[in-house]
């Protein structure tokens, strides 16, 4: 279990826990935020991230994806490597 | 016999705006961020020779009013019943789109759901079998792609048949929820509460905790008996009710997808173009400076260009005010109705008239960046920044908005989820220079600092935004203590703005723009005259004018900051109806047309004192219309606030101004 805004760049997870309050969760909800969902992160800056969720895309503040339990499903896609070579964790 | 009324519902950036536009023949604003339509819009349209009222409700995912823009749309619900809803679904994006057409659908209200940008959901892989989604949903499903103007023709008929049709409802089965609904239901109808639609919904919603349904079965006469059997259900069930309505929900939509929607691209396939621009657009050291390049374009696009027209207009008005004058003396009418048409009305409503080519320019490039997509993104690049300073990634966007105007920021703020982002972006907003806070920067600047006028004007600007970054931060620890609700927002693709579009957002905020310059700004203009003019007999806006009057007992107050002539208290005090006017004031009291007034102000103010005097008008009271919307959107006490403190504020700031600008140049004389 890893927290959403430690995957870098072009992995795909399946959502285990959001651990936000009721509001927020909700609001995750009905935007089909939900656990058992798989997102790929596009990208990661130090403040806000961008998720995919097929064709939605979804602007996550940085506490936000802290919020959110994920499990990573796949590698990184051979093309993205050159992109996520600086593997160390930015917290 | 009342209109019968059409309602459109759907999902921010299902392009639910442009069809609204396609039905209505109206002139709307079409955005491509999340919430462009802040308060239900009307308008009326003809279908089948039958005239309709045809509503648009605000961008929403769900009816359980998370937002602002949630609890407008289920509000309308709960007090209006329209005669049909079009939902319109993006069909890209269809399993979220549908869990709001199944709320609307459970409430028993007539839907017709509209599969918009079919286009592009074909071009991602989807194929999608409306016949048999409109056969299982028991409604009216019409393929279209809006912005193409495909299937509105085919939307129009099938409105008009299912307007005069018996509503089904959707049945989800809520499992072992199912008694307590029920029993839910029995109550409701027992107390007699009665919603605008099914008793069922109305259960659910309760059970969901809705605020909005909450709300209203309290203020029905024996409501509170059913507020007490939802929190005895409430302690009495096992399971997370919410968590359980969703499941079913989401449950039944995956089913209804599964078997009509075939997905031929993966996850993987969908990393798109858009994706590939935002590599570059959003990067994390990238991201900042191309957005503030973009910015700084955008403004030095809009005073470039726009300056010719400006200085056209300002003769055309010249030119004519003294033509009509002379006119109306050798029609042997007085000399006083000569003096009001020229010096009042041209002098006056030219001046402000006179900067409408910076705010159509203005417009036209955020309308164009908004519908690009590229606000949204802009509301990312920002939020970690905003997040600094206690304030919200999605304010930047009605911050933004406020350089424009500050009403139009002020309404777009009800996109912020929590309320006490949403009041401390509405407290700080109208720092953000207004168009209308232009002329008077302009006048002054060219007056005073011919060599540095873009530096002057543009200093004035940085001042409102250090000041509102000041103010955000001081108010966070003061009044709003607790951290910033995360952003959570939809990134919408990217795409090319539609001209027709971006032109007609432009044309409306323009109209407004010469509406008010019509009316409020005519009225204050005319208003002035008179008070400069009485009691009769007296030299025209001399001291002995009852605006001179005005005039003496506001102006010591502005004395430490080295304008305290009761000139500049009038313009001030007449400013507060709307900003622009202090402009017109000026020139109706000098009596000097738009071309000479320059060389009038010379005489009075120096160059610190008009520096002074411009800090006072980049800060201080926000104009009645904005107080007004403050007031409207929440509430009384913070508009009241936020005229006290901008006051306060402006004062101060003008004073250390002037009185440091005095000492430097007492300290360093200029030989």
């Amino acid at each position: 279990m890893v927290l959403l805004h430690k995957i870098q760049v072009g992995e795909t997870v399946r959502i285990l826990k959001i651990d936000a309050g009721k509001t927020l969760e909700g609001q995750l909800q009905h935007m089909g935020i939900r656990e058992g969902e798989v997102l790929k992160v596009i990208q990661n800056t130090k403040g806000p991230i961008i998720v995919a969720k097929e064709a939605m895309r979804l602007a996550l503040g940085r506490g936000m994806s802290q919020k959110i339990w994920v499990e990573v499903l796949s590698g990184v896609k051979r093309d993205d490597v050159k992109v996520a070579k600086p593997a160390r964790e930015r917290v | 016999m009342m209109k019968p009324t059409i309602c459109l519902a759907g999902n921010p950036n299902s392009g639910k705006t442009t069809i609204f536009n396609a039905l209505a023949h109206s002139r709307e604003t079409i955005g491509n961020w999340p919430g462009t339509t802040v308060e239900v819009k009307e308008s009326s349209c003809r279908i089948g020779g039958e005239d309709f009222r045809i509503v648009d409700l605000p961008g929403i995912y769900s009816l359980t009013a998370y937002s602002m823009d949630e609890r407008v749309a289920s509000e309308f619900l709960l007090q209006e019943r329209p005669d049909a809803v079009l939902c319109v679904v993006d069909s890209s994006n269809l399993e979220r789109n549908l869990y709001l057409t199944c709320q609307l659908l459970e409430m028993g209200q007539r839907v017709v759901i509209c599969l918009n940008k079919m286009d592009l959901a074909k071009r991602r892989g989807f194929e999608i079998c409306s016949a048999d989604l409109s056969k299982i949903l028991g409604v009216p499903v019409v393929e279209a792609v809006a912005s193409q103007n495909k299937g509105i023709v085919e939307l129009q008929s099938i409105l008009f048949e299912a307007q005069k049709q018996s509503s089904k409802a959707l049945r989800i089965d809520y499992g072992e929820l199912e008694p307590f609904i029920s029993q839910l239901e029995r109550k409701l109808q027992e107390a007699q509460i009665q919603a605008n639609f099914l008793d069922r919904a109305l259960a659910v919603k309760l059970l969901e905790e809705g605020p909005t349904s909450t709300e209203f079965v309290r203020k029905a006469p024996r409501g509170e008996e059913v507020l007490q059997d939802v929190a005895w259900i409430k302690g009495s069930v096992t399971v997370n009710i919410k968590a359980q309505v969703l499941e079913k929900r989401y449950a039944f939509i995956k089913g209804l997808v599964a078997e009509r929607v075939t997905k031929t691209l993966t996850l993987e396939d969908l990393i798109t173009f858009s994706d590939r621009i935002d590599k570059v657009l959003t990067h994390r050291i990238f991201g900042l400076p191309i957005f503030l390049s973009a910015m700084y374009a955008l403004f030095w696009i809009v005073f470039t260009v726009g300056e010719p027209f400006v200085s056209i207009i300002e003769n055309v008005f010249t030119f004519f005010g003294s033509k009509v004058a002379a006119g109306i003396v050798s029609f042997g009418l007085p000399a006083w109705l000569a003096s009001l048409v020229s010096d009042g009305i041209f002098s006056g409503v030219g001046s402000v008239v006179a900067f409408l080519p910076y705010i159509m320019l203005l417009y036209l490039g955020i309308s164009f960046l908004q519908d690009t997509g590229y606000l949204a993104r802009a509301a990312f690049i920002m939020d970690r920044f905003m997040h600094a300073l206690g304030l919200h990634g999605k304010s930047f966007i009605p911050m933004l908005l406020g350089f424009g105007c500050s009403i139009p920021g002020i309404m777009a703020a009800r996109t912020l989820g929590s309320r006490k982002d949403r009041v401390l972006t509405i407290m700080v907003l109208p720092l953000m220079s207004c168009a209308a806070r232009l002329p008077v920067y302009t006048l002054f600047a060219g007056a005073f600092f011919k060599e540095n006028q873009g530096l002057v004007v543009f200093s004035l600007y940085l001042l409102g935004i250090v000041m509102a970054i000041v103010m955000a931060k001081l108010l966070r620890q003061v009044l709003f203590k607790g951290e910033t609700a995360p952003l959570i927002m939809e990134l919408p693709p990217y795409r090319l703005p539609l001209l027709k579009d971006v032109l007609m957002h432009m044309w409306v905020q323009a109209l407004m723009f010469v509406k008010k310059a019509g009316t409020i700004i005519f009225i204050f203009v005319v208003l002035t005259w008179f008070l400069a003019s009485l009691p009769w007999g007296v030299e025209y806006a001399s001291e002995a004018s009852i605006i001179g009057r005005i005039g003496k007992i506001v102006a010591p107050v502005f004395t430490p900051a080295g304008y305290g002539f009761w000139q500049a208290g009038v313009a001030l005090f007449f400013g507060v109806m709307a900003k622009e006017t202090v402009v017109g004031i000026l020139g109706t009291l000098y009596g000097a047309q738009e071309g000479a007034l320059p060389a009038v102000l010379v005489q009075h103010f120096t160059p610190a004192s008009a520096y002074a005097f411009l800090v006072m008008v980049a800060l201080y009271i926000p104009c009645l219309p904005t107080l007004a919307t403050i007031r409207k959107e929440i509430g009384t006490k913070w508009a009241y606030l936020a005229a006290f403190y901008m006051f306060a504020l402006a004062w101060i700031m003008s004073v250390l101004v002037f009185q440091a600008a005095n000492l430097w140049a007492s300290l360093f004389p200029v030989v």
